[in-house]
């Protein structure tokens, strides 16, 4: 037998969905402003505030959450340029607009801010090449790219930017292995995979991609544990099980992975005390891997009483629907 | 027992921190100092965000937003600041002890921290760009360095030679292959790709059970075309379809007639600007006696009239140059298969190999392998049942196509019983009129029937279909067949027969069929439909 180096062994018993617990860790996330960890995440509150009310929506507890409490936050963290920031004095981000943009489609509060500033904010981001900044210090990375045009998607103003040389530095991030990196000559790795093929979902580009090259590397991704990495040769882990998942669902290749196998890793992972998911049984639970878990088993069809998530936007399909939009799949014939 | 949870910074990269219990005792040490920490955090950024607001860009804010950044490297504003203080200072000097070395060694997956890192080298003078290249191999570094292709092919070489197992080598030596590869003639790329087969196989040797290596593998295996070639066109009546081997726009496609440009409206499936597959609409039809010609990217392909049908067909599988070779490795990697006989990396490797060597002598062996592989690497054995399906229809297209005259397109295949789970998009069934899909698998592949666009009787008969949500709008279909299968919901058969004229429609053996309401619901939405219910 094959000795392998790079798994993990899942534990005996693999407890039941835990969704109450879940509920909870999220609930009381933030409760009580001066803990620790919640202090010390200050940087990423956006971020955090959006994987928390994706999940509780996931979960049917969104009436639990404190709506005029975030929206008020939201509001302050837009800054003069029209971006967001994570939190209050900290420097607007194109990651962090995303998220406040996307906690408001869900809220339906989308009036909250200022749209024409935030589009303008978006638009200014991008380069010639088709690019995209995250701020105004010039980092480009394919998660910016993704976070543009999902953005401007969502505010239904996609026509602000050349789309067209958005799909081009995209394409010019597709590797030998199919994938795509963060930039041009980068590695293949599954969370740029999500990016890119989220941004030619919602562009309408998918034909550009080799779907059947694609979903292999990603299906191979799954481990004897049932997990997912996001490379080859590395460690399983819940958020992968959302970058590879959406990924072969946008490609209409979801079936290539061993469903069963999956659900029993996802499952493994739950912290069955203080509820929420982390990377790896045994480990750590966070918001972060809290959402990726239940946007998995959302996915793979389960019969547990979760909401459906969609693929390329990582929110709930029925918020997609309410903003009348379609991004393609080739699941779907047209 | 109380169980605490031992934090270091943001849960973003909170990977791999194991949680541990601890005692009463600890439990209330590690309270004290976390309250110390916060609080330190607390006032730094106060400190950090004062003295911003008063452009005070002094020793002291480098210092503490120093201190912060090493405690947690996401903290981005802080960067941010920093960099708003270079500019303010105009520090050159100071630049360079920012090279971020701590920061990287401490969470080496930062974005933030490699960002400021390369701020701060496009905003040096000199910079030391070897030991740069020891710290990562990115492209940004070998662009700065002026470091020539052939340098960076032999420490591409040197990492691989070293590691074989290190994905990130075999990745970077395929960037540098495919640039070698556009400047060079097809006989030294043949020629590289021979080498580079020898060098993988030797690595997948070495370590059977590492995958980095095979990927590379099969991707040179794979034929790079880089030129657009025709495959197959057919026009009848005033409908053109033709297919190349690659995606292609509109505007590198022309129609000559008598070595005149055709005025042809172009559409492909899903309303691209560029596509493999294209359906052409002409002004008017053409005449028998007409020359008709398609030219792609400059290449001039002659079209044949028959019947009043015009078809281009290029019927041969390609001609691989490096036979030997590939003969001689397929045999190294049975050798494997006896050692180790759970290698679903050897097994997938020769099904590759004895598709390039000879598809159709090896057609069998291929499928015996792939049987294998649904067992052995069961995780992914619907992926191998897919594969399986495309290798299928490939080869039953190919049995067809021995049986056909010259000047003649068949237009009329059967696929049925043979365990297909995919259509797997193959342009060649567009061009066909009858279709039998019969005895398979494809009820989670409905969608996929969109590709027979010239179909007019398709059966679907014995697929266990349940639902007809995906059966995409196949305007010329007239006859379908649906028996034996699993259909109960009314509203999705008339909805199907509203969008199309349907002469034929055969529901037997379906649940649907006890329904009352079918016949009399079905008659008034298609009066003239001939209908099998039972």
């Amino acid at each position: 037998m094959p000795v392998l180096k790079h798994d993990i062994e899942l534990p005996a018993s693999v407890p039941e969905l835990l969704l109450e617990k879940h509920a909870n860790f999220l609930l009381s996330y933030g409760t009580d402003k001066d803990e620790y960890m919640y202090c010390m995440t200050e940087h990423m509150r956006m971020s955090g505030m959006y994987w928390g009310l994706t999940a509780l929506d996931l979960m049917g507890k969104l009436e639990q959450t404190n709506r005029n409490e975030v929206l008020e936050f939201i509001a302050q963290c837009q800054t003069e340029s029209g971006g967001i920031a994570a939190s209050l004095q900290h420097d607007p981000h194109i990651l962090y607009t995303l998220s406040a943009v996307q906690i408001l489609c869900i809220y339906n509060a989308l009036d909250t801010i200022d749209i024409e500033k935030v589009v303008k904010y978006v638009k200014e981001r991008q380069q010639p090449d088709g690019s995209f900044t995250g701020d105004i210090w010039g980092e480009v990375d394919m998660r910016f790219s993704f976070c543009a045009v999902a953005t401007l998607s969502l505010l239904n103003r996609l026509d602000v930017i050349d789309v067209d040389k958005a799909v081009e530095f995209v394409m010019k991030c597709m590797n030998f292995d199919g994938g795509f990196g963060s930039k041009p000559g980068a590695e293949s790795h599954a969370g740029m995979i999500y990016c890119s093929i989220g941004l030619l979902s919602i562009t309408g580009n998918l034909h550009l991609v080799d779907a059947d090259q694609l979903s292999w590397w990603l299906c191979e991704r799954q481990l004897p544990s049932g997990g997912l990495n996001g490379r080859p040769e590395k460690l399983p882990d819940v958020c992968y099980s959302w970058w590879v998942l959406s990924a072969l669902t946008i490609l209409g290749r979801l079936h290539w992975v061993n469903k069963e196998q999956l659900v029993k890793f996802v499952l493994a992972c739950q912290d069955t005390e203080s509820g929420g998911f982390s990377d790896r049984p045994g480990d750590i639970a966070d918001p972060f891997h809290t959402l990726f878990g239940l946007t998995a088993l959302s996915l793979l069809n389960t019969d547990y009483p979760l909401k459906k998530i969609n693929p390329t936007y990582c929110m709930p399909e029925y918020v997609i629907q309410r903003l009348h939009l379609k991004p393609a799949r080739l699941d779907q014939s047209n | 027992m109380v169980i605490k949870v031992d934090i270091q910074h943001n849960f973003n990269f909170s990977h791999g921190r194991v949680k541990v219990r601890t005692t009463a005792e600890q439990e209330a040490l590690k309270k004290k100092e976390r309250a110390e920490k916060l609080s330190r955090y607390r006032i730094g950024m106060s400190i950090v965000f004062k003295k911003r607001k008063d452009k005070i860009y002094d020793d002291e804010l480098m210092t503490v937003t120093e201190r912060m950044v090493l405690q947690n490297p996401d903290i981005y504003t802080l960067w941010n600041i920093r960099r708003e203080a270079f500019i303010n200072n105009d520090w050159d000097e100071k630049l360079l002890e920012e090279l971020t070395e701590n920061c990287l060694k401490q969470n080496p997956k930062s974005y933030w921290v490699w960002y400021q890192r390369i701020w701060i080298t496009n905003h040096l003078a000199e910079c030391n760009w070897k030991k740069e290249l020891m710290l990562c191999t990115k492209e940004f570094v070998v662009q700065k360095a002026g470091i020539s292709p052939d340098e960076e092919f032999e420490f591409a070489t040197s990492k691989i030679l070293n590691n074989f197992s290190n994905y990130s080598s075999w990745h970077y030596r395929s960037l540098l292959l495919s640039k070698m590869f556009h400047k060079s003639d097809q006989n030294d790329i043949d020629e590289k790709k021979k080498q580079e087969l020898e060098l993988v196989m030797n690595a997948t040797f070495t370590d059977p059970n590492d995958s980095s290596a095979w990927f590379y593998q099969r991707w040179l295996l794979n034929t790079h075309e880089f030129l657009a070639t025709l495959s197959q066109a057919l026009i009848k009546s005033d409908n053109v379809i033709l297919f190349a081997n690659k995606n292609i726009s509109t505007e590198s496609i022309y129609l000559k007639v008598n070595n005149k440009n055709e005025n042809v409206q172009w559409k492909s499936l899903q309303q691209t600007k560029i596509s493999k597959l294209w359906f052409g609409k002409l002004k008017k039809q053409l005449n028998e006696t007409n020359n008709v010609q398609i030219e792609i990217e400059g290449t001039f392909y002659p079209l044949v009239c028959i019947n009043q049908k015009w078809i281009y067909k290029k019927r041969k599988y390609k001609f691989c140059s490096n036979k030997d070779q590939l003969l001689e490795q397929l045999s190294s990697y049975k050798q494997l298969i006896e050692m180790e006989p759970n290698n679903k990396w050897a097994y997938l490797t020769s099904i590759l190999l004895m598709r390039k060597i000879d598809f159709i002598k090896f057609y069998e062996n291929i499928l015996t392998n792939l049987n294998v592989l649904v067992n052995i690497d069961s995780l992914r054995s619907n992926y191998y049942k897919d594969l399986r399906s495309k290798y299928i229809i490939e080869y039953k297209i190919y049995e067809l196509w021995n049986t056909e005259e010259d000047q003649e397109i068949k237009t009329e295949i059967d696929l049925s019983g043979l365990n297909l789970t995919t259509l797997s998009n193959n342009e060649h069934l567009s061009f066909f009129e009858q279709i039998n899909l019969g005895a398979n698998y494809l009820a989670d592949s409905l969608h996929q029937l969109f590709i027979l666009q010239s179909c007019t009787k398709l059966s679907l008969s014995s697929n266990q279909v349940k639902n007809l949500k995906k059966f995409p709008t196949l305007q010329n279909l007239e006859v379908l067949l649906l028996r034996n299968n699993k259909l109960n919901n009314l509203g999705e058969i008339l909805q199907l027969l509203t969008r199309h004229k349907l002469k034929l429609l055969d529901l037997r053996e379906n649940p649907i069929c006890n329904t009352k309401e079918l016949q009399t619901d079905i008659a008034q939405i298609s009066p003239d439909l001939q209908l099998y219910i039972e």
